[in-house]
């Protein structure tokens, strides 16, 4: 039961993530050029929504595809978090740079503090998409922490 | 079922040995279809010789055993699967109020034991012809012997003293609480003292309770199902000219022991002709023509203590394979076995040094098995089960943490129960013929196993001990997903998970262990 | 577990649909590049464009057949289709159509006043002024010259036969029309009655005069009798046609050169020197927006550029124009802290959390507006004067500048598009939520009274070479009618600006 409330608060979270992403990401970060274009441009909820898939993708290869007693330590778990959220931040720069160069706009500044704040972001994710799914993993039902 | 099983001397002691690593490795018999049969066993060790090494060491391995499976199971009968599964009881558990009895395995015959052989024969008292009858009978050294160090392969002295048994305490309770569709084995060497003379003994007192004013279940005795391993001569002793026992005697004392059963016990005569009656059901002859390293010549008086050898283990699944033979093929009639079965064994190779795979193919896949997982669950407890402790299936609830490494169960089963299994591998392994099925020298899982290799292949390592996590780790998520276990049910629950988690890994990594 | 594998195979459908989306066909592809091309830059899809369009979907009308009524094309589906395609970029914006289809290009009749006031304008013996400003704006006319109409005005509206061609071919361009209808006075009422009244949907008029209102027998007449009748004759003329006309009035200046007749002198005085005469072009209003938005008429528009230009005037409706325009968000002469309403995709016109600078205690926003493409005079748009602030707190606009594109930001460049000029608006203090109007109003200009007199009779007079008789009066009741029904004061187009707390 309690494994079921976890991972639909989870689900509620990151849904909550998306659906306010632009709140959230702005109440961090604000710049009023910036910003403004994220919003309008959309990438806001385009991070959000590949922040959230990737999170929940990468707790998902840690715990189901790897699941392995070999890499079910905390500091595994740190590394894949690591991992992923560069993965996450990664693209979303890469994407972000690149509509922002097709629009004729230069926020490399302002895209490399967000991306710091979207790394936080990406492993705040993670720790949900984690805790919400762990409890089905065989091997690493108690990573990071038992309880 | 239940086995009242008699270890007659030094040999039928030392049977008891591999039979309780058999149990404690899950073997159980087997039924026609292939299922466990829940098996409660009843040792009775007679054996006078008290300050015997092997009678000690198997009776604390008996009293290990209790406590774990105890600790394991509680008082639960009918299991029929896990790692000591098998329930062995004393005497005194099965007696409602044995309070007369003491609490052990061992079988108190009488006041035997404190005497010398002149005094239990009254020597003393008897007239002059008689004394001459006996001196021609019994030599002086025999006559002087005390009867605490046994009958010193002397079956002469046995056969007297012996027939102390039919008036004791023990006997009384055991056929008390003896039922019909309980067993009886008896477990002696053929070329000893006790073992020769007491084994007659004892089945004669069991066929002709009729006769015996004391005992209860006279019918049921009478008509018991009897099985019987005769232990030939397997093992060799040092020459020492001032011993009374001698490899020389065993032949000639099996011989004329094999005569006196052919005509009294195993075979019997109609009008001077044999008839295919017994009083035995099933006897089962073994022994082995490599001579063993030569065991330091002892009679008993300095503490009978000799290495472990294979014949025994071979010995002790007879055992098991007599539980294995349905009823109706040992019927007994008027204390008569009607049809008796004989038995001997044979090894698949004959080889200097023996593995699991030099055994028939039915004793393998009767307990290759098992004994693999025993085995392994013992590598994993000894090497790595510490370093496992807080993490994955250790946490389920009821969680397994540091101080379950330092409950008696644990204590028991690591520093009594596993020294002694080690133990007996080293005797195994050093012994002729060796032994080996374990290799002892490595604490990996991968090449702990005589001649039978781990699985390998692209991408398919060895198994190390983080396979065994990860499969316990799926066990105990299905366990704690009914809640199986409760908080005092610890022992229970490594043990159900390692013997699953083992079940399956010696199939999965491990190329054909059979 | 089946919910993960519910989870799993959700966000699997999910990735899947979206990558299937994104692969569109290829022909979608090339015709969404083929819009880009067309219109990204200019935000117009002008003839040209158009008939690019229609031949890509010709060429593949088994594809879009959804555009095609039968085998003819769906015009308006076509349209949808673009500006929603524009309108869904990730950068939005709005594309207007021009002179598409049959509309390529206006037809112009053209009426030329041949009153005897007018003939001096073309002497031999002038500058020729006036003649290179009549060619050059019929040669600006993009089409073929023959599908215009040339009519020559006076007493009577007469049209003449030749055609336009012939006369631009003339030396004299008032030695081909001479004869035509009586030149001695010019019935006004009944040429914008006419033109009014005669300007179809796809045409333009275009009527070339002193503007010197005369009645038939004019000697002896208070003068002021004759204003209030030629503003009576405009407003009643007009007041009718104003919603869908517009009128635009140029000044022009040319050498005159003979008599004179002012409203006391039938005979005439000799007049040798500059005098002013108009060009009024009619047409209706979306006709006069296209003139200064349709790439073909561009040069047309530019009546700045004809030899002898003064002012220009255009009465309009009110809003009649709506300039792009809006705020900046990263200009030195922002001051005060403030935060762009979210979903803004076209221009930043709302914005919040506004708060004064910390050093100055003043709010000053910069609002990027796009001046150009209306017929109005520089002069008056950039009077600061000319514009009324609504608003709730006490804003003004503190300054008018040109736009310096190397102060904006590339955001801001975005957002002000093709904005010419910058305001600078100022406030204290932004109290409450308020929606803040800016309106340059609609006046009648200055030049309009300083270019009218009530006394032509001294030719020698300073004022006489850039004044002309009652031209106020005339043009005043043309305004008129124009604001008749508006309600405050009629203005040309108003930028709104919604500033919350």
């Amino acid at each position: 039961m309690r494994n079921y409330i976890l991972i639909v608060i989870g689900i509620c979270l990151s849904l909550l993530m998306i659906l306010f992403s632009a709140n959230i990401f702005e109440s961090i970060f604000y710049d009023r050029e910036f910003s403004n274009e994220m919003y309008n441009l959309g990438l806001y909820f385009e991070i959000a929504l590949l922040d959230v898939i990737t999170a929940w993708l990468g707790a998902f290869i840690f715990y189901y595809l790897i699941n392995s007693v070999r890499f079910s330590r905390w500091f595994h778990w740190l590394l894949t978090m690591l991992i992923t959220a560069l993965f996450s931040v990664a693209t979303c720069y890469y994407h972000s740079e690149n509509v922002f160069i097709s629009d004729a706009m230069d926020f490399s500044r302002q895209l490399f503090i967000f991306s710091f704040i979207n790394a936080i972001v990406e492993c705040v994710l993670f720790i949900v998409a984690s805790f919400s799914m762990r409890s089905w993993s065989s091997n690493c039902r108690y990573t990071p922490i038992p309880e | 079922m239940r086995l009242f099983l008699f270890l007659v001397g030094g040999t039928g002691v030392r049977v008891m040995r591999p039979l309780i690593m058999q149990l404690a490795s899950g073997i159980l018999p087997l039924d026609v279809s292939g299922n466990s049969i829940p098996l409660e066993l009843v040792p009775i060790i007679v054996d006078p010789h008290r300050a015997n090494e092997d009678l000690k060491r198997t009776e604390n391995l008996l009293r290990w055993y209790c406590q774990i499976r105890k600790s394991i199971y509680k008082e639960q009968d009918n299991v029929r699967r896990g790692f000591f599964a098998a329930k062995i009881s004393t005497l005194k558990d099965l007696v409602p109020n044995g309070n007369s009895l003491s609490d052990t395995f061992i079988y108190n015959i009488g006041s035997v034991e404190s005497k010398k052989f002149h005094e239990l024969i009254s020597f003393n008292t008897l007239d002059t012809a008689n004394q001459a009858l006996c001196s021609m009978m019994f030599s002086k050294y025999q006559l002087d012997t005390k009867m605490d160090i046994g009958f010193v392969g002397s079956p002469n002295i046995g056969s007297v003293a012996m027939n102390k048994i039919k008036d004791s305490e023990e006997f009384k309770q055991f056929s008390n609480v003896f039922q019909k569709n309980d067993r009886v084995f008896i477990v002696s060497s053929i070329f000893g003292g006790t073992g020769a003379a007491g084994y007659p003994i004892i089945v004669n007192n069991i066929r002709n309770a009729a006769n015996n004013i004391l005992v209860n279940n006279k019918g049921d005795l009478a008509n018991a199902c009897i099985g019987a391993l005769t232990v030939l001569p397997y093992f060799n002793i040092q020459q020492d000219e001032k011993s009374p026992i001698s490899r020389a005697d065993f032949i000639s004392k099996t011989k004329s022991a094999l005569f006196y059963y052919h005509d009294n016990l195993t075979g019997l005569k109609n009008t001077g002709e044999d008839i295919s009656q017994s009083k035995i059901n099933v006897c089962y002859y073994i022994g082995d023509e490599v001579p063993s390293t030569p065991y330091f010549n002892d009679p008993g008086d300095n503490g009978q203590r000799n290495d472990a050898h294979v014949v025994e283990f071979v010995g002790a699944l007879s055992i098991l394979d007599f539980l294995q033979i349905p009823d109706d093929l040992l019927v007994t009639y008027n204390g008569k076995a009607i049809n008796p079965i004989f038995k001997e064994y044979g090894l698949a190779n004959d080889k200097k040094s023996l593995s699991l795979k030099d055994f028939g193919m039915s004793t393998r896949i009767y307990i290759n098995h098992r004994m693999i997982m025993f085995h392994l669950a013992y590598m994993y407890l000894t090497n790595h089960f510490n370093e496992d402790i807080g993490h994955g299936y250790t946490l389920d609830k009821p969680s397994l943490n540091r101080g379950f490494l330092s409950t008696s169960f644990y204590t028991t089963l690591t520093s009594n129960f596993y020294v002694a299994y080690i133990q007996w591998l080293r005797e195994l392994k050093t012994n002729q013929r060796s032994f080996v099925p374990f290799n002892l020298n490595t604490s990996m899982l991968r090449d702990c196993i005589t001649d039978i290799q781990t699985k390998t292949g692209f991408l398919k390592f060895p198994i190390d001990y983080k396979d065994v996590m990860s499969v316990m780790n799926k066990c105990s998520q299905k366990a704690s997903k009914i809640n199986k276990f409760s908080a005092d049910d610890l022992p229970k629950k490594l043990f159900e998970l390692m013997y699953d988690s083992f079940d399956k890994l010696v199939g999965e990594k491990y190329n054909s262990v059979i | 577990m089946k919910t993960i594998i519910k989870t799993t195979a959700c966000v699997m459908l999910v990735a899947s649909l979206t990558i299937m989306c994104s692969c569109n066909s290829g022909k979608n592809k090339e015709f969404n590049q083929i819009l880009l091309d067309l219109a990204e830059k200019d935000r117009i899809v002008d003839y040209n464009d158009w008939e690019q369009i229609k031949e890509f979907l010709e060429s593949n009308k088994n594809h879009y057949s959804f555009f095609f009524d039968g085998e003819t094309m769906s015009v308006e589906s076509i349209k949808c289709y673009v500006i929603d395609f524009f309108n869904k970029r990730r950068t939005p914006m709005d594309i207007k159509f021009v002179g598409i289809g049959d509309n390529r290009f206006l037809n112009v009749k053209f009426y030329l006043e041949r009153s005897g006031s007018m003939t001096p304008y073309d002497s031999p013996a002038g500058d020729g002024k006036f003649k290179s400003a009549i060619v050059g704006m019929l040669n600006n006319l993009p089409n073929e010259k023959n599908n215009h109409k040339l009519f020559v005005v006076n007493s009577s509206i007469n049209e003449y036969p030749e055609g336009i061609k012939k006369f631009l071919a003339d030396n004299n361009i008032f030695e081909a029309t001479r004869g035509i209808g009586d030149p001695s006075f010019t019935d006004f009422a009944s040429i914008f009655n006419s033109i009014l009244n005669n300007t179809k949907d796809n045409e333009l008029s275009i009527l070339v005069t002193d503007m010197i209102y005369s009645t038939k027998n004019m000697n002896g007449v208070n003068p002021q009798k004759v204003f209030a009748e030629a503003n009576g004759m405009t407003n009643a003329i007009f007041k009718n046609r104003v919603v869908n006309l517009s009128t635009l009035i140029v000044k022009m200046t040319g050498s005159y050169n003979g008599l004179y007749y002012s409203y006391n002198t039938p005979k005439g005085k000799k007049y040798n020197g500059q005098r002013p005469y108009y060009i009024i072009v009619i047409g209706n209003k979306e006709n006069i927006l296209r003139l200064t938005e349709d790439k073909a008429y561009f040069s047309l528009s530019k009546f700045q550029k004809l030899n002898g230009f003064e002012n220009l005037y255009l009465f309009g409706n009110s809003g009649i124009y709506h300039p792009h325009y809006s705020i900046l968000l990263n200009h030195p002469n922002i001051q005060g802290y403030f935060h762009p309403e979210r979903g803004q995709t076209k221009q930043i016109t709302e914005i919040k959390e506004i708060n004064p600078d910390r050093n100055t205690g003043n709010i000053q926003l910069a609002l990027a507006v796009d001046l150009s493409k209306m017929f109005i005079d520089d002069d008056y748009m950039l009077n600061k004067a000319n514009y009324e602030v609504e608003s709730i707190d006490d804003v003004s606009i503190v300054q008018i500048k040109p736009i310096d594109k190397k102060e904006l930001s590339q955001v801001d460049k975005k957002y002000s598009g093709s904005a010419t000029h910058i305001f600078i608006i100022e406030s204290q203090n932004i109290s409450c939520n308020q929606l803040i109007k800016i309106k340059l109003k609609n006046k009648i200009p200055s030049w309009v009274f300083s270019s009218s007199s009530d006394d032509d009779s001294d030719v020698n007079d300073e004022s006489f070479s850039s004044t002309t008789f009652g031209l106020k009066y005339l043009l005043s009741g043309i305004y008129d009618s124009y604001n008749l029904n508006t309600d405050g004061a009629p203005y040309y187009f108003e930028l709104n600006m919604q500033l919350n707390k």
